[in-house]
């Protein structure tokens, strides 16, 4: 049994309010962009460069940290990743990135293990 | 190019992805049993918020026991990073109705996020809303079906495989797309080496404060002119 009861109101409190704050999270800028005074130069400039930065501030983390410590610079996920990354940028073709990826992990998982 | 045809590109796009959605349906749906949700308040709550990162920081405070307040203030800080997202694609929906713009929203998911960002800024004559919505669909329909396979039939997927690794793979496949640039580059390396150094950071914000410092570190690249 986990923390909640079946029924149990908060739950429904919990996802009310968590779908509220998602949707206006998600909606602020669309909505805002146009409306308010037009941003100032350098913000457009800067949005440049939020792509890469999210994506890689989502990938790295899972390649050299685990469960909040820093896991070391050569493990099967770095390698894995590194390979993976090759590929991306080779080939361009997001499904071979993944299947290749998998490979290399079960490949040093096995042979490591 | 017409709505339809779009929509149907987006698909395209978004297939090869879908087995991360799955992952990570599958996976928020295990963790909605543990802390004693049913699958038809594990769907309900996906369809809802529609973010498995934002449930998965709110299973993990309320199988902490903590109180209401604290549940929604942790899974929304976690979920600032939305408005970034908001923030980047809102130029390609300035024109848009405020129906469509509310619709948008809704999808706003980081996949369909970086796949619409990469198309819009190639192709201007594509239908935005067309091609967006082509992604985002079949994603959430994945999503939200694998969600109810992981709520009825728990972890029997076996650790070993370690299926997780899905999710990081599809984001390296993305982010190979946006570093066209010295300066792209630069913030991808920043965000990512402040990413690891702030992962034990609280709820996530390691992540925020990567995603702000990348882009404030290709923002200064540009501005020296080295692009």
């Amino acid at each position: 049994m986990g923390a909640l009861g079946p029924g149990d109101r908060l739950v429904w409190t919990v996802v009310a309010l968590l779908a509220l704050g998602t949707y206006a999270l998600r909606l602020s800028f669309i909505q805002l962009y146009g409306t308010v005074e037009a941003f100032p130069p350098w913000v457009e400039r800067a949005l440049a460069y939020v792509p890469a930065a999210v994506m890689a501030a989502l990938v790295f983390p899972a390649l050299f940290a685990l469960d909040g410590t820093v896991a070391g610079l050569v493990n099967a996920r770095v390698l894995a990743g590194g390979l993976a990354a090759v590929v991306a940028w080779r080939t361009r073709s997001m499904l071979l990135t993944i299947v290749v990826g998998m490979g290399v992990l079960w490949l040093v998982t096995a042979l490591s293990g | 190019m017409t709505f339809r045809t779009d929509f149907v590109d987006g698909g395209t796009a978004i297939a090869p992805l879908l087995p991360a959605g799955a992952t990570v349906g599958l996976v928020t749906g295990v963790a909605a049993t543990t802390v004693g949700l049913d699958p038809v308040q594990a769907l309900s709550m996906s369809v809802f918020v529609y973010s498995p990162t934002v449930m998965l920081a709110a299973f993990k405070l309320l199988d902490a026991g903590a109180p209401v307040a604290v549940v929604v203030a942790g899974a929304l800080v976690v979920g600032v990073r939305f408005s970034m997202l908001s923030l980047s694609i809102a130029p390609y929906f300035e024109r848009d109705s405020t129906r469509s713009k509310w619709a948008m929203a809704y999808f706003l998911w980081t996949p369909t996020y970086a796949l619409s960002i990469e198309r819009f800024s190639a192709e201007p004559g594509t239908s935005r809303t067309g091609f967006y919505l082509g992604t985002a669909i079949p994603l959430w329909v994945t999503v939200q079906a694998a969600l109810v396979a992981g709520a009825l039939f728990g972890a029997s997927v076996p650790a070993g495989w370690q299926l997780g690794f899905v999710v990081p793979l599809a984001f390296i496949a993305l982010l190979m797309r946006f570093l066209s640039d010295r300066a792209a580059k630069v913030a991808a390396l920043a965000a990512g080496v402040l990413a690891v150094a702030g992962a034990g950071l609280p709820l996530g914000t390691g992540l925020l404060v990567a995603a702000v410092g990348g882009t404030a570190a290709g923002l200064a690249i540009d501005r020296l002119g080295g692009r």
